[in-house]
């Protein structure tokens, strides 16, 4: 008994450190609104000194926000990005709704085209998707292929079908098409509870044990309230885009079967001829390290590389791994 | 379409299943306050795990499965190890969720589960009537 009243104890003392940390603030590299396009802004980063090399874009999912690539000063990949005086720029889908998504994947990739032109209206850019967002910028620099110099994918999507995959098992299992009949956009907040009901009991009482064992750590509890206020601003997700994104890819394999057209344009990653850095987490329980490395022999470049780090789908963006996920990224960014 | 999201069956399931996990760990001796807790914690999950196995009651038959899964993997990580409370607990989350991603990833689950939402969804969609 005496272990259970210690940890209550422990517990206790988290809470009242919790209690007391500021109002948690995201998005903390300094940035100016360059564009926008409905609720979709495109930012750039101010770098350290006079920006050097190809720009670079950084698409992100329409599922969260973007703010976990730049939760605090100390684990910002965008800030790690933008301090190596690289020209860093973030397109924040925002929180769109149906009206400005009516025509779904369509206007997400012409979107993504209009901010590219945006930033660098005569030159090619370097896209780096992450996660749904990696899926998109694949579409992109197939449907735009000299637009792009180089591509970083990160947590990526590509296959759909491998046997790992339980997003796509659950996707698959239920009537996506009623679900946006029925709701229109998909609420944010039944995207979070999806997400919780895959790893039920480490997002319940694994996280309860994680703040008892960081009970003194006022940085990691810091920290984990960031992360815990990134959850929690789940947006929507535009019901079209949402159906058509699971039509295409995950019930029909789009990118490794065919299939998808984008202004009457086929859609083949056998297009994408610049060279390619892939990047997977080897615990990503949300995009196994299969689905993501498919991509090896899809793409139509013998310049590959890919690279997975020992953490999780959100662990290569604020976890221990991040500093070296950032480095490979500039490395690959950086060769001539 | 008033079922509860588990729908009834579950629900009625859920009911019968605590009620004979109260009987199997009254029959197993009341909690003993000196016995280290995860002595304890042993002993209901074995009392869950009997309660599974002999339930024998109609129900969804994948939950079932899941519990007696569940079960038999956090046995199979705590028994005969001096545990401390914590590390049983840990043990006792990698179990539940390698059970249940396993679950997810068989057939029956995903159609399990996709059956519930899509029961659930239509429960909400304002045009199912006309249509």
């Amino acid at each position: 008994m005496s272990e259970l009243a210690l940890l209550q104890a422990r517990w206790l003392r988290a809470l009242g450190h919790l209690a007391t940390l500021p109002e948690p603030r995201l998005d903390v590299t300094e940035r100016t609104a360059v564009w926008s396009d409905g609720a979709c802004v495109l930012y750039r980063y101010r770098p350290a000194a006079r920006p050097r090399g190809t720009p670079l874009l950084i698409i992100y999912s329409l599922v969260n926000r973007p703010s976990i690539l730049d939760l605090d000063a100390e684990r910002s990949l965008i800030g790690a990005l933008a301090s190596a005086d690289r020209d860093v720029y973030l397109l924040d889908w925002g929180r769109m709704s149906s009206p400005h998504a009516a025509a779904g994947l369509e206007r997400l990739v012409a979107t993504i085209a209009s901010a590219s032109r945006a930033m660098a209206p005569r030159r090619r850019i370097d896209l780096m998707g992450v996660c749904q967002g990696g899926t998109l910028a694949l579409v992109y620099a197939a449907r735009y292929p000299t637009r792009v110099r180089r591509l970083v994918t990160l947590v990526t999507p590509v296959d759909f079908r491998t046997a790992d995959d339980v997003v796509g098992r659950l996707a698959t299992s239920v009537d996506i098409d009623a679900l946006v009949r029925t709701f229109g956009d998909v609420p944010g907040p039944l995207l979070k509870g999806a997400f919780r009901v895959l790893a039920p009991w480490r997002l319940s009482l694994g996280k309860l044990l994680d703040v008892i064992d960081h009970a003194e750590d006022r940085e990691w509890l810091a920290r984990f309230a960031r992360v815990e206020r990134w959850i929690e601003e789940s947006p929507d997700h535009p019901g079209p885009a949402f159906a058509e994104f699971v039509r295409f890819f995950y019930r029909q394999n789009a990118l490794v079967q065919g299939g998808l057209t984008i202004d009457g344009v086929p859609i083949d990653l056998h297009a994408i001829r610049r060279p390619v850095l892939n990047l997977y987490a080897r615990e990503d329980h949300l995009v196994p390290p299969m689905a993501a490395r498919a991509l090896r022999g899809l793409v139509g470049t013998t310049d590959y590389e890919e690279a997975g780090f020992d953490t999780g789908h959100i662990g290569v963006f604020v976890g221990a791994a991040m500093p070296a996920v950032a480095d490979r990224i500039e490395t690959f960014l950086a060769r001539p | 379409m008033n079922e509860p999201f588990l729908g009834n069956a579950s629900a009625a399931w859920f009911a019968r299943f605590a009620d004979a996990y109260r009987r199997l760990c009254a029959a197993d001796g009341t909690p003993n306050p000196d016995a280290p807790l995860t002595d304890e914690l042993e002993r209901c999950a074995r009392a869950l795990h009997q309660a599974t196995l002999g339930l024998g009651v109609e129900g969804p038959p994948w939950i079932d499965e899941l519990a007696r899964e569940t079960t038999s993997t956090f046995l199979a990580a705590v028994t005969g190890e001096p545990l401390a409370l914590r590390a049983a607990m840990r043990a006792f989350v990698v179990a539940g969720d390698t059970s249940w991603r396993r679950f997810l990833l068989s057939d029956a689950g995903a159609r399990g589960l996709g059956a519930m939402a899509d029961a659930w969804i239509a429960s909400l969609d304002p045009t199912a009537e006309s249509r």
